[in-house]
Parts: C-alpha cells; structure tokens; sequence
C-alpha cells in the first residue's frame, strides 16, 4: 500500500465562539428581545414595532411591513475593538426590490446598523460608514455570506454568495475608531423581507494585509516598505519606471520628454506663425498683441497625434486685459483658460490628431514667448509593481497636484517596457476625476466627474472582472462613487501610479486583494 | 439625477460643452458610430437642458433615495422620448422601440447594441454632491 496517498486527517483547530446564534430556538413574532442567543450567554436586544421579527426553522425571520429602517432590528451585547474581530453572518433577501436588509456593527442597539453591508433598493449593494453610504456592487435575492472585520479605525467588509462566487473585499475604510460595537442586523425599510441563519463572532482574529503598500518614507525608491496602512503588509515589490524616485517621503515621477515640437517658440523672427487676425505682431521677441482674439497657430512642421501625452508651456508677458488658452490639435484638446502673466504648464492627452497648436485668444492685451510643445514618453509615466491578480483595489493618495497635469493610479497594466494595455484613474489638474481604458494604445475615457482635488486625497480604483468602480476618498474618510463601468481590459499584472508631471507627488500606495485569497474565511460559515 | 442617453461622441468624449450646458459628471457606456451611450449627472433641469440639444437622445431620467433606487426604469418610456430616440433608431438602421416598453427594457435593448457586456448596476455615475 501507497501510504502516501492517505490523506492525513487531522481535525481542524475548533473555533470558540465569542458570540454564536443559530436561531434554533422558535420565537413568535415580537418574543425576541430578551433572549438569550443559541450561545447561551449572548443576550438579544430586538426592536420589533410593528411585530415583523420571528424565528422558526433554523432562521430569523424578518417580514415585510415593519415600522421603517432598523425596526425591525436584531442586536448582541457589545464586544471592543479589537483589530481583526470580525462578525460573520448570513442574508437572504427575498427580493431585489426595495431597501432589504443591513448587517454589520452597530454604535448602539437601535435604529440603523452603523457600519454594515447594506441590501438596497434595486439591487445595489452599500457600504454603510459611520451612517454614510457608498455602492459597492450589485446583488440578487439569493443566500449571500458577509464578514465585517475590525481595523484598528474602521472596518474591511467582504462578501460570498449570488455574483460574488469567491469571498470578495467590497471595501476598506479607515475611520471611525469607536471601541463599542454591537454586531447586528435590521431590516432597512418597511418592505423588506429576509431571513438569515447565523450570526457569529469568532474568537479568532481576521487578518487582511494588502499584497502591496508603501509609504515612500525613504531617500531611495526601491521596493515597497509594508507601511502605507496600519496592516502591515505588502512590502519588498519593486518598482519600476525610470522616472520616479523618492521625494520628501513621496514618490514623483518626472516623465522623459520629447523635443520641442514648435519652430520659432521663442519668436526671434517673424516666421512659422500663422498670425490670424489682425492686431497680433511677432516682434522684439516676444507674439504680442493689443486687445486682439484670434488663434495664433505654430505648425512645427510636425503635427501631433491623437491619444498621444504632451507637455506644453508658454510664457505671458505683461498681460493686462482678456484670456486665452491653447489647444495643441485644433481639435479640442485644450489648456484651462488663464487669464494672467507668467508662466502657464499643462500636460494632456489628445483625444485628436492635428497639425497646429492653437493660441485661443479672447480680447487679450499681452505678449506671449518660448512655446514649448513635447511629447511625454509614455512608459515614463507609470512606476508599477508586478502583482500576482488581476482583481485588486489600486488606492493611491495623491497630497500634490499641480493644476493642469494629472496625477492618479494605473491597473492591469500589460507591460512597463511596452506599456499597451491598461486602466488609469487620475485627478486631471482641472477639476475633474477621470478614468480612461487604454486598448492597444488607443484610449477611451470612460469616467469624467466634476470633483475638485484636494490634499492627500485618495482614489481608489475598483476592479472585478469586467467591472471598474472608481471612488474617491477624502484625507477624512468620506467615500464617494465618481463612477463605474465595464472593460475589456481584464488582463495584466502591473499596479502602479501615474503621473504627468515631477511636482505631483504621491504619498502612498495600496493595493488590495479583491477576492484571491480569503476562502479561509469558509470555516466560519459551515453549519 | 441622472439621465442614460445617446449622444454624439468625438472620440469618446460627448459632444457637450460643459461651459453652456454644465453637468456633473459623464460615464461612458458604449459606441455606435459617432454616437455613443452615456450615463449622466447633473441637477434636473442641467439634464433636461442638455436633453433639448439636437445631438443628445435621451432614454430616461432616474433618481435616488432612501428606499428607492432607479425606480423610474420600470416605467413605461416616456412618449416623447421615445419618439425621439425612434428618431435615432430608423436614421441608423435600427428597430424602433414599441409603445409601452419600460425604460429598463429600452435601455437595455440600447446599449447592449453599444456594449456586449452591459450589465445593469456596473454602470453608474457620481450624482451632484
């Protein structure tokens, strides 16, 4: 006999519980509150106005017509924070409809569950924070499995069941360091009828560390040092790209750029520019002009190309009077609109081709000199990691922007030689978050919201399969949704940041795993 | 609020001038020749402005709140939307859209034409803040 073919069978390590029900024991409607819970010691606090809450059959029953969100509502005594303490529980709505059901930890035992995972209206699921929502996927009237865990200030969730086959981080958020929680599930508005089978507590502790970070709190860039969140985690990956380094504990990268594409920037003749309307005169050096409009126009004898990164600088002189801005194709790939002297940098994608950049003049009164138009190599501006999965959370935090150039994160990055094939998010200088897919070298903007920039906020870039969510969160925590959409970009390993310009800086970098590695997470839902 | 439509595209972008006809936010869902499908966010009556300009074709209007997410998409289309986006469908070929199909059902039937792997709940945009 081949006795290395009989597995070893050994019992797995028994799990304690800090706090079990299983719901085995039957209670009418309105006969929770009070109870103790299958544990033994847990003691049930239920509001239950209108009658709606009851166990039968292995399960609490939460049915239709209750009194509003969080009533009915089920909770546990409270247990503290502890890093890694994590509430497992089960839900199964019985639509997709309304608002469903909530679970998590809650800062009291009554109203709405402070931090949960939240069934909405639609099928749309919700992280709930500190009572503020954010979506985080979608959901179907099937049995789905939620984990919330402690963090040393806020909380991870995760989730398994309906679209999420795999046990899969929804979010992690980083406030809210409140020692009392109690675990808890409610219903979430008058309509919202589910049942769920356990709620647990294990006395194990949950680690989730992410598979990158770093905190740039070094002289020499290297490899990711473990230390951009409280879990330790992530370090040794070394970064690429040949613009970047370290600096004042951030990392920049300073993009290589091409030769200056424009003849005559600096206008020692009166050559190479098409002058347009009258009142514009190439002399002394400068392109001036007396309350003039018009499109000065520098061909380069190059022309530009479309989904192509450029760098442009101009210098005003003396401007007392209207505004302008540049468009380096004609086409609409334009400059902020400045409206005083000195020295004005941009750096843009185009989204056209053309043979002429563009002056766009308004009533202006001013000179303008030393025109400067580079292409910015695009392979100089990533520095990426080499992951091991595809489906991650990119979370970069960006505490400086320069107004005009882009700062952000890249995912599914095909190559860092040859870069191809990627998703980039970034704060675009302008007001403006967006996220383009890049297929083949050929961009699609896929997201563009209004949503300013602000110091040492960060952009967390989403990715499951084909679906991208993209939020933005601020230095204080608050989350938002600027978008999501589906790609076809779902290969490539390379995570890093992005960024068009060497003042923008980067004062850390996440990435978490999406959904790879938590099937630990299963012993704690077996029956 | 927010608004699926059809708008034309230069590249990928709408053709939207965002200092005439501001909004908050654009997502991008799909291309069909020079138009594209989009979803956008702005107040009511920035969408509805933008849905009276001659290159945009809207589907629907959808809102949300507590305990009611998008519900406008079970509703019928309504008439004048749809008689416009008929307008699109027979300029380019396409079937028009029955009386009495819900919005759901229109934008759907829409933009799996623009995106094979349009899926409702993955495409959303950031609302006014």
């Amino acid at each position: 006999m081949d006795t290395s073919l009989i597995p070893i069978l050994l019992p797995p390590p028994k799990i304690e519980w800090i706090l079990d029900d299983e719901f085995t024991d039957t209670l009418a409607a309105g006969a929770v509150n009070g109870t103790l819970a299958t544990d033994g010691h847990s003691l049930r606090t239920a509001t239950d106005g209108s009658g709606k809450l009851s166990q039968a059959g292995g399960l609490s029953v939460f049915a239709t017509g209750g009194v509003g969100s969080g009533n009915p509502g089920r909770w546990y005594p409270s247990i503290p924070r502890v890093i890694g303490r994590a509430v497992f529980a089960d839900i199964t709505p019985a639509v997709a409809a309304s608002d469903q059901a909530m679970v998590g930890m809650d800062t009291n035992q009554t109203t709405t569950i402070a931090d949960s995972i939240y069934f909405r209206a639609s099928g749309v699921i919700n992280i709930v924070y500190n009572g503020a929502v954010v979506v985080v996927g979608i959901y179907t009237a099937v049995n789905h499995w939620i984990c919330c865990v402690m963090r040393g200030a806020g909380f991870f969730f995760l989730i398994k069941g309906g679209a999420f086959a795999a046990w899969t981080l929804l979010l992690p958020y980083y406030t809210n360091s409140a020692t009392a929680r109690f675990p808890g599930m409610a219903a979430a508005s008058t309509t919202a009828p589910f049942t769920s089978s356990f709620i647990r507590v294990p006395e194990n502790l949950i680690s989730i560390i992410p598979i990158a970070s770093d905190s740039f709190n070094r002289a020499i860039l290297g490899s990711t040092d473990g230390l951009a969140v409280a879990e330790v985690g992530g370090a040794g990956l070394a970064w690429t790209g040949a613009g970047a380094a370290i600096s004042g504990n951030a990392l920049a990268i300073t993009p290589t750029l091409g030769n200056n594409r424009i003849v005559n920037g600096t206008f020692d003749a009166d050559t190479d520019w098409y002058k347009g309307n009258s009142g514009w005169t190439i002399s002394g050096g400068t392109l001036n002009a007396l309350i003039s409009s018009g499109n000065p126009s520098n061909s380069g004898g190059l022309g530009q190309g479309n989904h192509t990164w450029y760098f442009v600088s101009i210098d005003c002189v003396a401007l007392t009077v209207g505004t302008f801005s540049l468009d380096v194709t004609g086409g609409g790939d334009g400059s902020p609109s400045y409206n005083s002297s000195g020295t004005k940098t941009f750096t843009l994608r185009t989204s056209h081709s053309g043979g002429y950049l563009y002056i766009i003049a308004s009533g202006i009164t001013g000179s303008f000199d030393n025109v400067i138009l580079n292409t910015l190599a695009l392979t100089t501006l990533f520095s990426s990691l080499q992951l091991s999965v595809t489906n991650a959370q990119i979370d970069v935090e960006v505490s400086a922007l320069t107004a005009g150039t882009q700062c952000g994160c890249v995912g599914r990055l095909d190559s860092a030689i040859t870069p191809a094939n990627f998703i980039i998010a970034y704060f675009d200088g302008s007001g403006n978050v967006k996220c383009d897919d890049c297929v083949a070298g050929v961009y699609t903007n896929k997201l563009s919201v209004a949503k300013a920039w602000t110091a040492s906020d960060h952009l967390l870039l989403d990715l499951l399969g084909t679906a991208v969510r993209l939020y933005h969160i601020t230095a204080a925590g608050a989350m938002t949704l600027i978008g999501s959409y589906t790609t076809t970009i779902t290969t490539g390993l390379l995570a890093g940041v992005f960024s068009t310009y060497a003042s923008n800086l980067v004062n850390s970098f996440v990435v978490w795993d999406k959904n790879s590695n938590y099937s630990g997470l299963d012993r704690y839902i077996q029956p | 609020m927010k608004m699926f439509c059809i708008v034309k595209k230069t590249s990928s972008d709408p053709e939207l001038d965002r200092t005439l006809t501001p909004y908050t936010g654009h997502g991008y869902i799909g291309a069909f020749g020079q138009w594209a499908g989009y979803i956008i966010s702005g107040t009511k009556s920035q969408l509805q402005a933008i849905n009276a300009l001659p290159q945009v074709y809207g589907l629907a209007y959808v809102t949300e709140a507590e305990g009611a997410h998008w519900t406008e998409l079970d509703n019928a289309i309504a008439p004048a939307m749809r008689n416009k986006v008929n307008t699109w469908l027979t300029a380019n070929a396409q079937a028009i859209i029955p009386a009495g199909w819900t919005n759901k059902k229109v934008i759907k039937a829409i933009m799996l034409k623009m995106n094979p792997i349009f899926e409702w709940g993955q495409h959303d945009i950031m609302d006014v803040e």
